[in-house]
């Protein structure tokens, strides 16, 4: 049921994004807001993967297949970016969808314990081909794509498409969690032998939302590439995932626009933070902690807070 | 490549596999019992290797007496962290099995395991520290060679090993650790304490990784970023052996240290790992529930 009032909001917020680069040039500010939506996109694919029941730490696995299968394919086979992105998509589905059909049939713990080991596989596998992937030194100088004469090596250019990716992304996501399937998604979550039960494919419906997540993933993942013009595999590693997944807890992990609101507020935490130098992840795990304690369903709690609140208590209640 | 070497290689990777499933051994514990996936385990024993390297070389305590106390010190703090942070989490829903969705202790671990290392840079800096143990001599089989050193990690190791068996088949509050592990609603209505029973297998899990912390710092360098690479460890070394099996565990410690120390020599390179991890999926295609671990 789309109904425009639930979209007022995030298109106040939209058009604000759109008219930044247009008030304010200042490129760091640029880079800090691309990043911001890069990991709110990986947080909330992560999200789709969370709510249903699948614990997931090795997400950023799926993004750094992304982001090595389009990195490489520009520049080793000379492919053009916009082709490479639905391909490393693609692929990452693939792998996702290989990787997840022995994992997923794991019970608890086990599928915990083995998808945090997952990044470390994809480092490990990197390293072990240095003449093909590049190794841990990584690739330098991944040439920025022109489409219809625009130069994505000017940061504004790039800053517009990473905001559209990630507008659109944030979009898909949220058309999922509030359709049909996503009603079977919290369900599976909640019981899955209930579900099985009354005739739904448990084991279908994760796979496919974890290739679904992982595919979501790779995007972010292709797209950094491009921030960053270059790509080495520690970016990858646990650390990565473990910060989606801290996104999505410090915003909560009610509603879709948790992981947003989690990666915004962390990332920004790091970088107004970042002169307390080693400092900055002991404020960054003490800032967690107080959340969890205090507001166990994350910052998207605070909502009531806001002028903007029309949403009646009772759905707030149940999102908790 | 004749037997002698092969025996040799066969007992470092006996010290290896031991040292593993002391870490492995905690780890496992605290999940069965207190219900925490402890992805801080690894930085946990890297606050015991720096306990040990802080009271032996700045300190000047002997060995054993250094190690001892990183071992008794990481024990009180695992019950600080219990009290603190896992305790008001478990009792706003006591009758969590845990499952994998219940993040909040999961949270918990990972922040952990963002601030220790952080606190490790700034009081120890990043440079590497070395543990000279100060045990010197070596005992010879035939034509193997054992150092000291070594043969004392193995010795003190099954110690702990058999003692925390006897201690979880005979003692009262070790049986007790065993009821909750089995069933903590029956355990809790046969009156056991499960908050005691919580922090006791944090004291446990955490002295026992302090403990593996002071005896590997004399073997290899102390530094504070040694922690995630033991945590992937351990996760495979808990996976191989079954989660909540003692047993499993000391069994799997022992087949990834076989695998490790005979694939760097005979392999090189990071195919030891991948092989573990081929292991590893290939087992839990076969078994899911580990070598020795049952639902």
């Amino acid at each position: 049921m789309i109904s425009f009032r639930n979209y007022v909001f995030p298109l106040i917020i939209f058009g604000i994004l759109v008219a930044i680069p247009i008030c304010s040039n200042d490129q760091y500010y640029l880079y800090i807001l691309s990043r911001i939506f890069i990991w709110a996109t990986m947080a909330t694919s992560l999200f789709l993967a969370i709510r249903t029941g699948l614990f997931n730490l090795g997400h950023a696995a799926f993004m750094g297949m992304g982001a090595y299968t389009s990195a490489l394919l520009v520049t080793r086979g000379g492919m053009s970016f916009w082709l490479s992105l639905p391909v490393a998509a693609i692929f990452t589905m693939g792998a996702a969808f290989l990787i997840g059909m022995p994992i997923l049939r794991l019970k608890g713990m086990y599928y915990v314990l083995v998808t945090s080991i997952l990044c470390e596989v994809l480092i490990l596998t990197i390293g072990t081909f240095p003449e093909f992937t590049g190794g841990y030194n990584g690739i330098y100088g991944i040439p920025s794509p022109i489409l219809f004469g625009i130069d994505f090596s000017n940061k504004v250019a790039l800053y517009y498409l990473i905001l559209i990716f990630f507008v659109l992304s944030i979009f898909i996501c949220y058309r999922i969690w509030h359709s049909q399937i996503g009603k079977i998604l919290k369900g599976i979550a909640d019981d899955p032998v209930l579900c099985e039960s009354i005739g739904i494919p448990v084991t279908v419906y994760k796979i496919m939302i974890f290739a679904v997540a992982s595919c979501f993933a790779s995007f972010s993942g292709s797209l950094i590439i491009l921030l960053n013009n270059t790509i080495d595999p520690m970016m990858f590693s646990t650390v990565a995932s473990v910060n989606a997944f801290l996104y999505l807890v410090l915003g909560g992990a009610g509603s879709i626009f948790g992981p947003v609101i989690g990666a915004f507020v962390a990332i920004l935490i790091e970088e107004i933070f970042r002169f307390l130098l080693n400092l900055t992840p002991i404020l960054f795990g003490i800032i967690v902690i107080c959340v969890v304690i205090f507001f166990p369903g994350g910052l998207i709690t605070l909502r009531p807070l806001l002028i903007f609140n029309r949403n009646k208590t009772k759905s707030q209640k149940r999102r908790l | 490549m004749d037997l002698s070497y092969m025996i040799q290689m066969s007992l470092n990777a006996i010290v290896a596999g031991l040292l593993y499933s002391l870490i492995a051994l905690g780890f496992t514990l605290i999940f069965g019992i207190a219900r925490v996936l402890n992805f801080a385990h690894g930085e946990m024993y890297m606050a015991g290797a720096f306990f040990a390297y802080y009271f032996i070389s700045k300190l000047g305590l002997p060995y054993f007496a250094g190690v001892a106390f990183a071992s008794i010190l990481m024990a009180c703090l695992g019950v600080v962290f219990e009290r603190v942070l896992f305790r008001p989490i478990r009792q706003a829903r006591p009758f969590d099995m845990g499952t994998a969705t219940e993040f909040p202790t999961v949270v918990m671990t990972l922040a952990l395991s963002l601030i220790l290392p952080a606190l490790a840079v700034v009081v120890f800096g990043t440079t590497e520290k070395g543990v000279s143990s100060n045990i010197e001599g070596v005992i010879t089989f035939g034509s193997v060679l054992i150092s000291m050193e070594r043969f004392i990690i193995i010795v003190i190791s099954l110690i702990v090993f058999l003692g925390l068996l006897f201690f979880i088949r005979f003692h009262r509050q070790g049986r007790a650790l065993d009821a909750v592990a089995q069933d903590r609603v029956a355990a809790l209505l046969q009156g056991i304490n499960l908050n005691r029973a919580a922090a006791l297998s944090f004291a446990i899990g955490l002295g026992l990784a302090g403990l593996a912390g002071g005896l590997l710092a004399p073997l290899y360098y102390v530094d504070p970023t040694m922690g995630p690479s033991s945590l992937l460890k351990t996760f495979i070394v808990v996976i191989l052996g079954g989660i909540g099996s003692v047993p499993g565990t000391l069994l799997g410690g022992l087949l990834f240290g076989f695998i490790e120390v005979f694939g760097r020599v005979f392999l090189g390179g990071n195919l030891p790992m991948l092989i573990s991890f081929a292991l590893v999926m290939v087992l839990l295609i076969v078994k899911p529930t580990g070598l020795l671990g049952h639902d």
